[in-house]
């Protein structure tokens, strides 16, 4: 049984008030009815009841607060940003436009085809507009001899939220360290991890000014995620 | 006044001003509520390093999403922790390790046994007992027996949240035990 999230998924506020108790009777039982065929919601309740029963086990960390507290006073004095969701809605933020990484294993290099060079394969813009939907759109990127294709795919995870998944689609030359992130437009990663065949990255872009880091052997390549 | 209401005003008034983006009182509300998020991650065994990143992860999310809590509606502590589960929850869902529902000895019991040649595995196992419980059940009663027999919630648990009488959850599962025994072969 793999927990999925659907476009029906309870959001915080709901499953904290069904936990609570704080509902109507109408509520509770579109809530129950929910959470009886939902896997995921119904993990988030299980778990979140267990952890308000139970005393701590644990203190702390040393200095966790003050980071957070550093990070959040950064995010409050910077200028907000509207958020991406309402982009993606109104019909003005695409992915990218074209682009290509070619990973070539004789070499063990990547390369990076920009917009313009028409002799290697051309994708079609990524246009997430469109009605709601689980996968809003997705496209690989595809690179020669079959050496490796990565995919990166958009997917609506709740009202408000996007998710952006990158995966090996073919990952039989998968290199190991291959690291993708999640990029603030000034460069601070925001979320880093290793790409491995079996697995995706997941990332919850929250702005238009991110952008997806993939990191090789000291190579650096980006890819931005910018309005049309 | 009880101790448990002064604290909840007093923290309401922490959770406004951080909604009007005032920096004393997201430390204030950080200082506060990281234990609750810290003590939210424990069940998921991740490493240090990775519950770090959790933690702001949940704070980055609550930073966006603040102006949407009500107070009247539900109490922080209950928020938190329900932001910060579906936030672990996703990280496991993100590497594919999804904690997979697996059943409880006590149902494995009950289920037939994994045979050297043609007996079930263990995943059949639970395919038998989804389709059991797709077919015999009202979206209630499922509720109730994935609470008990999937997510190990106990009956007190159960009761609590779903707000039945304790007798009837216990029936509940008695009938669902009971269907078990009696349908199951003929499932396959």
């Amino acid at each position: 049984m793999i927990l999925t999230r659907e476009n029906s998924c309870l959001n915080d506020q709901q499953l904290a008030r069904y936990l609570e108790g704080k509902i109507s009777a109408a509520e509770r039982e579109d809530f129950e009815k929910h959470l009886s065929a939902c896997n995921f919601c119904l993990k988030v309740v299980a778990e979140s009841k267990k952890s308000l029963l139970q005393a701590p086990q644990e203190a702390v960390p040393e200095g966790l607060t003050e980071r957070i507290i550093s990070r959040i006073s950064a995010s409050l004095t910077k200028e907000q940003i509207p958020g991406l969701w309402s982009k993606v809605k109104e019909g003005v933020w695409q992915l990218t436009e074209r682009i290509e990484i070619i990973f070539d294993a004789a070499e063990n290099a990547f390369s990076l085809v920009l917009p313009g060079n028409l002799t290697q394969v051309n994708l079609a813009p990524v246009s997430v507009r469109g009605p709601k939907k689980n996968i809003l759109e997705s496209f690989e990127i595809p690179l020669p001899q079959d050496k490796i294709r990565l995919g990166v795919t958009l997917y609506m995870v709740a009202s408000d939220e996007i998710e952006l998944s990158i995966q090996a689609v073919s990952g039989t030359n998968l290199p190991e360290n291959l690291v993708i992130s999640l990029c603030e437009e000034n460069g601070r990663i925001l979320k880093s991890e290793t790409l491995k065949p079996d697995s995706n990255v997941c990332f919850s872009p929250r702005s238009l000014s991110y952008f997806i880091s993939i990191e090789y052997k000291e190579r650096v390549f980006r890819i931005p995620l910018r309005q049309k | 006044m009880n101790e448990r209401k002064a604290l909840e005003e007093e923290a309401e008034s922490i959770i406004k001003s951080a909604q009007q983006g005032k920096e004393e009182a997201w430390r204030e509300l950080v200082g506060r509520y990281t234990k609750v998020i810290w003590k939210a991650t424990e069940s998921f065994r991740f490493p240090i390093q990775e519950r770090e990143d959790i933690a702001q992860d949940v704070f980055t999310k609550l930073l966006l999403h603040i102006k949407e809590y009500d107070p009247s509606r539900s109490a922080f502590t209950t928020y938190l922790t329900v932001i910060t589960k579906r936030v672990c929850i996703d990280k496991l869902r993100a590497f594919k390790k999804s904690p997979e529902l697996a059943l409880p000895p006590e149902i494995l019991e009950i289920l037939p046994r994994q045979q050297p040649e043609d007996g079930y595995t263990e995943e059949e196992k639970i395919e038998l007992f989804n389709r059991l419980l797709d077919t015999a059940s009202t979206a209630q009663e499922k509720l109730v027996i994935k609470m008990f027999y999937l997510e190990q919630l106990s009956y007190e648990e159960i009761a609590d949240i779903t707000k039945q009488n304790f007798d009837r959850i216990k029936n509940i599962l008695h009938r669902f035990r009971l269907r078990l025994k009696k349908d199951l072969p003929e499932a396959v």
